[in-house]
């Protein structure tokens, strides 16, 4: 495995908990600054399922300086520039015949109604910067939710790299310097600049985006930047705030800023248009930053080839508009172990995998790029291009069905559930055009009085709740 | 939106046969203020009505409508189905269950089957079938209705009915019409047709009497009167892959004894014959295709096979596998037989024409008069119904194509023709290392691949290489033990028979 970053790690500590029996191979290269999927905080709920997986309690992940984290707010983002937060699980439950967001929309259409994310419970929570854990009783208001967590990312690394050490991985410091193959195409041994040559029956390219081991093999790769608007970072570090579980993105004229408030610090960052805002107007624009990170968003179409793989940016790049970066290296990792070829690496299982992959990055791409709906902001340069684009056919696909009436069409390998859709859709204030046939059969005025009592009880439920700071010193203390 | 609800979409059903009664019975119930329902059928016109094993999926509509299930397994003399029983399919003298469940249970994130496949190369595991609560209950002619926690062995099943369908058309017919359904009895004469979009205006009826409609719901069987006579919409013909195309069909009485809660399947030299277990008789049928063997031959191989006394003549029924390029055109949409074909071997009919009522409910038009019918909700209809008949093809070519069988032109054709590559891919890559092509939505699932695939002599080379880290010895011991529980849990259910009657009576009480 070429890359010692929390990508080479996590695979490293997935593979050989899988599997005992491998002999892993560990090269701690020097690390690439746009490695993102390395450097980022944010995350999504499905990580606890990998964090299961390679035997990390939520506890050590405390430890390791990591906090909850419940949802997103986007500030400025909508066209009349209310906050919009974004928070996973689902809203309202069934209060008649129909989709629950269908009544909504219903009501919306004939009067006046509570925005949509004041129905769901995590991201009323979050828009108060309340956290609790949800409960397993589905009865209780406070159930039905995801949550995911928010690493500092130097610290968390090094919690997976004593977990390493623990199953007998220590990465090895080395840096590429030729890649060997066979006259079959396969690599056959990776020499490093030391002189040392690494002899392995699959490897890993977990190296960041120039992936100097996979691209030995090909470059193909397909481009994304028609689609998303982002081509360059730059991030930066700024004073500590109280914990919360609410991470923030403000749009600005000149792309959109974030903020991620770790224990001790905040991690801040500018995503914007390269050929837009230059690298001083951007440091102008947010004084904290330091690093310049340029992205081209895109996707390997075939990450894995022959007996090389490439995870992580190495494999697609993304800007963390949607968290999902951590999330698709650990979904790929796992997919590689559910799938793994024998030592033939056959093209029958590394169809499959790669076949699963794209999708998957594809619609979190489409996510991303929904962010940018016309029915948000569009003032200022970055925001009247975005609103613009091109969209991919599938997101096309999406946005038509759900303009028309409010249909989300299914698509395989999903990151985003439909309340993860009708939460930036709604939210950011897309109308369908035609009311659901099913939802229009109750009466109106009992199912907006239902709602009304819904926004309330909702409203009224974080002032029941400790501040996060207290909760998170409680579980600390239970420690 | 409140005008839209004041012109309610008129929508009409051509045929009342189990489609069209399924049609109407749900756009009434779950559509009450978008659509008036107007259903013509002829008495002269037979209905096919013998779809009368079902898949699960059957439940969720039966409950969407809030029908009470007792009731209406009374009044269909329906009994419970908990899978299929495929004889002579790999080989002939093999046998295996499709079940309506899993296989064991995930062991650290692998399914069981892996495991098992470890055991069944060192000779140390029983039949797959050994370890699903479905198969067990089964053989024992034994059922309960699933319940307890989610990865509790009692509720890692589901479960279907077969019943009479000549009489599920008429179930829901009441049901229908107490819920404002309309119902004309005549014979349609023509078509009315908009001179410039083509769409249908109006139905001239042998009485005189003319409907007109918004939305023309063709149920008419194989004649698919509106979709393919008017409209004219082209056929996609999958016979090259499915080549049975005539059934004759037989009731006869039930056997003393048990009621098994299962559908047989039974490969015959031309095709497959299929045995349905109700309450009150059996129904028979044999599968076939007319290139390998004459009607008559068939006729006579089913009647020397039945078990008990003929109930009726033997009926035959002509068709074709495929379906229509598109099943809704213009304002005509096709549910049921009248929109595509795919013979009964896994119970598909009433799934698919009930999965095309629910596209249609979800994209219902509404407000016709004023916007006409989306060509957006047009084309996703189409998608879903394509996605739906492509995964099932797949499956069903399997049944054929997975065989050793070479004792009939028929065998050694399907044995060898060439499938498509969608399905050429996914048995590649179970023949590997025993993976199942992942897909979230689509009818049959992993545990289904699984037991076709082993049940039809389709061993993996290997095995997912996490199922070699227990030690065999231990792995041994708790699969055996995994094993008892099933058969345990099998053997603690109700007998099958006694179960329906206790039922019957609770109503009759």
């Amino acid at each position: 495995m070429l890359g010692a970053g929390i990508v080479g790690l996590s695979a490293a500590i997935a593979f050989a908990r899988a599997l005992p029996g491998l002999a892993v191979t560990l090269i701690e290269t020097p690390e690439s600054p746009a490695a993102l999927t390395d450097r980022l905080p944010g995350t999504l709920p499905t990580i606890a399922e990998f964090h299961d997986r390679i035997g990390l309690r939520e506890r050590d992940l405390l430890a390791a300086g990591a906090t909850h984290r419940l949802g997103t707010r986007l500030s400025d983002w909508s066209a009349d520039g209310t906050p919009v937060v974004l928070a996973h699980g689902e809203r309202g439950g069934t209060i008649a015949p129909g989709a629950f967001y269908q009544h909504w929309l219903n009501v919306r259409r004939n009067g006046k109604v509570a925005a949509f994310d004041a129905f769901s419970v995590p991201a009323v929570l979050a828009a108060a910067e309340k956290f609790v854990h949800p409960s397993d009783d589905p009865t209780s208001p406070i159930s039905g939710f995801d949550f995911a967590l928010r690493l500092d990312p130097p610290r968390y690394r090094d919690l997976l790299r004593a977990l390493a050490r623990h199953i007998g991985i220590v990465p090895v410091p080395g840096a590429l310097a030729g890649v060997e193959r066979g006259e079959d195409g396969r690599v056959s041994a990776l020499a490093l600049a030391d002189g040392r040559r690494v002899v392995a029956d699959l490897y890993l390219d977990c190296s960041g985006p120039a992936a100097p081991l996979r691209a030995a093999l090909d470059t193909q790769w397909e481009d994304w930047r028609s689609w998303l608007p982002v081509d360059r970072l730059l991030l930066g570090t700024a004073l500590a705030q109280p914990p919360t579980p609410t991470d923030g993105m403000v749009a600005m004229p000149a792309g959109w800023r974030f903020e991620s408030p770790l224990r001790d610090r905040t991690l801040i960052g500018l995503a914007f248009a390269a050929d837009q805002t230059s690298d001083s107007s951007a440091r102008r624009i947010l004084s904290a930053g330091e690093t310049i990170v340029p992205i081209a968003p895109g996707v390997r179409t075939e990450p894995w080839k022959h007996n090389v793989l490439a995870l992580g940016d190495a494999a697609v790049m993304l800007d963390p508009l949607a968290n999902a970066n951590l999330h698709l290296a650990h979904a790929a990792i796992l997919r590689a172990i559910d799938l793994l070829p024998g030592r033939d690496c056959a093209p029958t299982e590394l169809a499959e995998y790669n076949q699963r992959s794209y999708r998957q990055a594809a619609r979190v791409r489409d996510f991303q790029a929904a962010h940018y709906l016309p029915t948000g902001r569009t003032r200022g340069p970055f925001w009247k291009r975005a609103s613009r684009l091109a969209r991919p056919d599938s997101l096309a696909h999406t946005l038509e069905q759900f303009a028309h009436r409010g249909r989300l069409p299914f698509y395989e390998d999903e990151s985003f559930d439909k309340d993860d859709w009708h939460g930036l859709l709604l939210g950011l204030g897309m109308v369908p055009r035609i009311a659901d046939p099913i939802a229009s059969a109750s009466p109106p005025e009992p199912i907006a009085a239902t709602l009304r009592r819904l926004a309330d009880a909702t409203a009224a439920l974080p002032a029941r709740l400790p501040p996060y700071p207290a909760y998170l010193a409680q579980l600390e203390r239970a420690r | 939106m409140a005008e839209m609800q004041r012109v309610p979409t008129r929508v009409v059903v051509v045929g009342g046969g189990t489609a069209g009664w399924m049609t109407a019975a749900a756009l009434v119930r779950l559509l009450p203020t978008a659509c008036t329902v107007h259903l013509v059928e002829s008495a002269e016109i037979g209905i096919v009505g013998v779809g009368e094993a079902t898949l699960p999926h059957i439940r969720a509509f039966v409950e969407r409508l809030g029908l009470d299930e007792a009731d209406f397994m009374r009044a269909t003399h329906a009994t419970f189905k908990l899978g299929i029983d495929f004889r002579d399919f790999g080989a002939i003298g093999e046998s295996y269950i499709h079940p309506f469940g899993t296989f064991g249970r995930p062991l650290d994130d692998v399914g069981f089957h892996h495991y098992w496949l470890r055991l069944a190369a060192e000779g140390r595991a029983g039949p797959i079938g050994d370890y699903s609560v479905a198969v067990a209950a089964a053989k024992n002619h034994r059922f309960a209705i699933p319940d307890g926690p989610a990865d509790d062995l009692a509720s890692s099943f589901g479960y279907a009915y077969q019943f009479d369908a000549t009489l599920f058309g008429p179930y829901l017919r009441r049901f229908a019409e107490a819920h404002g359904a309309r119902r004309t009895e005549a014979r349609i004469v023509s078509v009315e047709q908009d001179a410039v979009s083509g769409d249908v205006r109006a139905l001239r009826l042998d009485s005189g009497e003319t409907i007109e409609g918004d939305l023309f719901v063709d149920c008419s069987g194989f004649r698919s009167l509106l979709l393919g006579d008017t409209m004219a919409e082209p056929w996609e013909d999958w016979s090259r892959w499915l080549p049975c195309d005539r059934a004759v069909a037989m009731p006869c009485t039930s056997p003393e004894g048990p009621i098994e809660p299962y559908t047989r399947a039974t490969a015959k030299s031309a095709g497959w014959q299929w045995r349905i277990p109700l309450q009150h008789r059996v129904g028979n049928g044999y599968v076939y295709s007319s290139a390998h063997i004459s009607d008559q031959a068939a006729a006579d191989a089913l009647v020397a096979s039945v078990e008990g006394a003929p109930l009726a003549d033997p009926r035959f029924l002509k068709f074709r596998a495929g379906r229509r390029r598109n099943s809704w055109v213009g304002n005509v949409v096709a549910v049921g037989l009248a929109s595509g074909f795919l013979e009964p071997l896994e119970s598909t009919s009433i799934y698919l024409a009930q999965m095309a009522i629910t596209q249609l409910i979800e994209l219902f038009p509404q407000n016709t008069a004023a916007a006409g019918i989306s060509a957006t909700d047009r084309a996703e209809y189409n998608r879903m119904v394509d996605m739906e008949y492509d995964r099932i093809r797949d499956f069903l070519i399997l049944h054929y194509h997975a065989t050793r069988r070479d004792d009939s032109d028929f065998w050694n054709h399907v044995r060898t023709m060439a499938v498509p590559d969608t399905l050429a891919e996914k048995m590649e890559l179970f023949r590997r290392a025993g993976r199942v092509t992942q897909y979230g939505e689509g009818l049959f699932l992993e545990p289904s691949w699984i037991a076709v695939y082993l049940g039809q002599g389709i061993i993996p080379q290997a095995w997912d290489q996490r199922a070699d880290r227990p030690g065999l010895d231990g792995l041994d011991r708790a699969v055996a033990s995994l094993r008892d529980h099933v058969a345990a849990t099998a053997t603690a259910m109700p007998d099958h028979a006694a179960f329906i009657a206790r039922r019957n009576a609770t109503i009759a009480a």
